[in-house]
């Protein structure tokens, strides 16, 4: 059916104005109208429920106080989605103004100019020494983390190790005393995992102890046993791994050995699982968690909490008398945020909370067995890839039961392809 | 005179001309389908011609782009994680879609009958394709745990240990296979009926006054006049299987070991991990490439000249 000139003439304007909105709308971006002086702060985190509550409190006083700042706090599901959507984001041009990140990307960040050092007037100081004694102990503490060719980046959030936790529920059950069975040695784990473990048709229905199946967690582990055998992943200068050494294997035989010589730990058959089924009481020993997990199962399992105890890290016999490496957060301003000094304040207000941040685990406590633990430890190596190459390997030992020297050589061979192609150093490893 | 008449005929022309192309009703024709031919611009075809340009480089986002010709697609033919990540993504696609024209022909078949409550059973084989794959995925990672719901059931009629499904190299890929089996067969099967209900039902009945039993029926009618829709579905079940990625995320993150790194799983790291996006750009054309030469020996195969 022919248009007539005039309804022809209405349907190409109706057409062009709505090409003129479309790209209109594409170009300004979504921000919309308001008030020309209100500032929206962008505030990237990873999920931690109790520090996540912590912070939307800090952030509603910041606000309050700030009336014409709102805050726009995003919580990725973890660590490594949170690193990734960063990338994404800040690739875009589209980079959150604040984020809390955790050591291990420090050097990757930086050599991507991801970040802005520290603005000393918003503390209304003149130099990094003044700043250090004006901070809560615990974030001066943690500055040195954050520093690079003299000027800081971060204000430390979260510093904390990995131990061992034990439900002392299960140890009373199976007739051990929690104060003094606890396993201080890998052997020991395996004597007293066989009074712990309870299976069913040859079945395990309750593990003594379980493995991690969350890359990130099990290399720090992982490293701790490695590094405790006088070796470690990579070698001190960050040019090549180390990982096949015969410190490696026999970390990685010690975990295979659990699970089918002594039998008290089963296969892994849940993905990125940290302190996998203790918190629903499938699991009498752990050790990939932090001080914050008490504070996490008091929120999430109310039940199994009050059997927590922490011990010190499992130990080799005869080995180096350390703990789990090191992993601390900080947070950190965009060198592309619009909005630096109110970010910086933010940042302020939320890192001062550090007594409360202690009390939820996020700062090691000064109890035992925290204080030996944490400063023993040493830094993790946290990059993803080398996360994976370690996982990887390990899984085709523990999984599939392949020769550990074999699948530790592998994992060497593509950990150095990876470090030969890293356009920076490793940053903080020791 | 005569210039004149030449330049009024020429001008005849081309007002002419200019009237066949731009006339009311094929520019109509263009406003209405410019909508369309934009997106398909934006969001298709200038991501791939995108794509295409950064296979050449290297890039990591945050520098310059650098030109480095076929250095990219030269690494990876030599880099043995994207031959393993090639093999695996191959033996799913073969292990998913001849398993799923078998079981959803079969479906079909049995649904292209006049049975009482014949549309209920049409529904519960089609509900599980219109489930979202990544709640399907969870529910089954779920259900394949050391003592979750498939190794009780087992245990109970079979009295079998349990059953390392997505913890053992072994089993990983086969277990994501029978998961993608279950989802995707009620939507080849309605394909496969519709292209069953095409038949004529008289060139049955003839066979059946010709003698001929169920399997000769089968054998030289039904599978020889599914022939475009055996096209039609090699094709597309191909490609989604090439292109499968939220099972291989959410259930094993390619693991154990990396028995279950498809390529698209490898892409999406090495783009977004490992911030090489040459690379992964390098793979997408060679999976691109892979598709392609697939849908031309599909078209080749299942050509049909039978006519009804």
């Amino acid at each position: 059916m022919k248009l007539r000139k005039s309804q022809f003439s209405v349907l190409l304007v109706i057409v062009a104005v709505g090409v003129v909105f479309l790209g209109g709308n594409a170009a300004g971006g979504g921000q919309g109208g308001g008030v020309a002086e209100e500032i929206t702060i962008k505030y990237w985190r990873h999920a931690h429920q109790p520090a996540e509550e912590l912070e939307a409190r800090l952030i509603a006083e910041f606000e309050e106080q700030n009336p014409n700042v709102k805050v726009d706090m995003f919580v990725a599901t973890s660590t490594p989605d949170l690193h990734e959507k960063l990338l994404v984001a800040f690739a875009g041009g589209a980079g959150p103004d604040l984020f809390n990140m955790e050591h291990g990307k420090f050097a990757e960040y930086l050599s991507h100019n991801f970040m802005e050092p520290i603005k000393l007037d918003v503390f209304g100081v003149s130099s990094y020494q003044q700043l250090k004694q004006k901070l809560p102990e615990e974030v001066a503490a943690g500055l040195p983390l954050w520093e690079h060719q003299g000027k800081y980046y971060g204000l430390t959030t979260e510093i904390s190790c990995y131990t061992t936790a034990i439900n002392t529920g299960h140890f009373r059950e199976a007739g051990l005393d929690p104060e003094n069975d606890y396993p201080k040695t890998w052997k020991q784990l395996a004597e007293v995992g066989k009074k712990l473990v309870k299976t069913e048709a040859g079945e395990i229905v309750r593990q003594a102890y379980a493995l991690t199946s969350y890359p990130v967690t099990f290399t720090i582990v992982f490293e701790g046993m490695i590094r405790q055998l006088g070796s470690d992943i990579i070698s001190p200068d960050g040019s090549a791994s180390t990982i096949n050494s015969q410190a490696g294997v026999k970390a990685l035989q010690t975990l295979y050995d659990l699970v089918y010589v002594h039998k008290i730990t089963a296969v892994p058959s849940e993905l990125n699982r940290q302190g996998p089924g203790f918190e629903t009481g499938d699991t009498s020993v752990v050790n990939d968690v932090g001080p914050w997990y008490k504070a996490y199962l008091e929120n999430n399992a109310p039940s199994v909490a009050p059997y927590l105890k922490f011990t010190p890290n499992i130990r080799f016999e005869g080995g180096k008398d350390i703990g789990n490496p090191n992993y601390g957060y900080a947070l950190q301003v965009s060198r592309t945020s619009q909005h630096k000094d109110e970010s910086w304040k933010l940042a302020k207000i939320l890192a001062y909370a550090a007594k409360e941040r202690r009390d939820l685990g996020l700062f090691v406590p000064d109890v035992w067995p925290w204080p030996k633990e944490v400063s023993t430890g040493g830094s993790a190596i946290i990059p993803e890839a080398i996360n994976d190459i370690v996982f990887e390997a390990a899984t085709k030992v523990i999984y599939d039961k392949e020769d550990p020297q074999k699948m530790l050589n592998a994992a060497k061979t593509k950990m150095d392809k990876f470090l030969s192609e890293l356009p920076y150093k490793l940053y903080g490893y020791k | 005179m005569v210039s004149s008449l030449l330049t009024k005929m020429e001008k005849k022309s081309v007002r002419i001309l200019l009237h066949s192309v731009f006339s009311q009703r094929k520019l109509i024709g263009f406003l209405f389908v410019l909508p369309g031919v934009t997106f398909f611009f934006i969001f298709f075809f200038y991501p791939v011609l995108n794509a295409i340009i950064i296979s050449f480089t290297r890039w990591d986002l945050f520098s310059p782009k650098q030109f480095v010709g076929l250095g990219n697609f030269i690494e990876l033919f030599r880099d043995p994680d994207f031959g393993q990540a090639l093999k695996v993504s191959c033996l799913f696609a073969l292990g998913v879609c001849l398993s799923l024209w078998f079981v959803s022909l079969f479906l079909a078949l049995l649904i292209n009958n006049e049975l009482r409550m014949i549309n209920l059973f049409k529904t519960v084989y089609f509900v599980p394709s219109i489930l979202s794959l990544t709640v399907v995925a969870i529910i089954w990672a779920y259900m394949y745990r050391r003592l979750g719901m498939i190794n009780m059931l087992l245990k109970a009629l079979f009295n079998t240990t349990s059953i390392p499904w997505l913890s053992s190299s072994r089993y990983a890929l086969l277990s994501i296979v029978i998961m993608m089996l279950w989802s995707w067969a009620g939507y080849y099967m309605i394909i496969f009926l519709s292209g069953l209900q095409a038949i004529p039902i008289d060139l049955y009945e003839v066979a059946k006054i010709d003698g001929a039993n169920w399997w000769q029926r089968l054998r030289k009618i039904t599978l020889p006049l599914l022939k475009p829709t055996f096209l039609f579905v090699s094709i597309i079940s191909v490609i989604a299987s090439l292109q499968a990625f939220a099972p291989f995320l959410l259930m094993t993150s390619g693991g154990p070991g990396n028995s279950t790194k498809v390529i698209t799983l490898k892409i999406y790291e090495d783009a977004f991990f490992r911030l090489h996006m040459g690379r992964a750009a390098a793979q997408s054309m060679v999976l691109f490439v892979i598709m392609i030469l697939f849908s031309l020996v599909g078209f080749r195969l299942f050509r049909s000249e039978d006519t009804y």
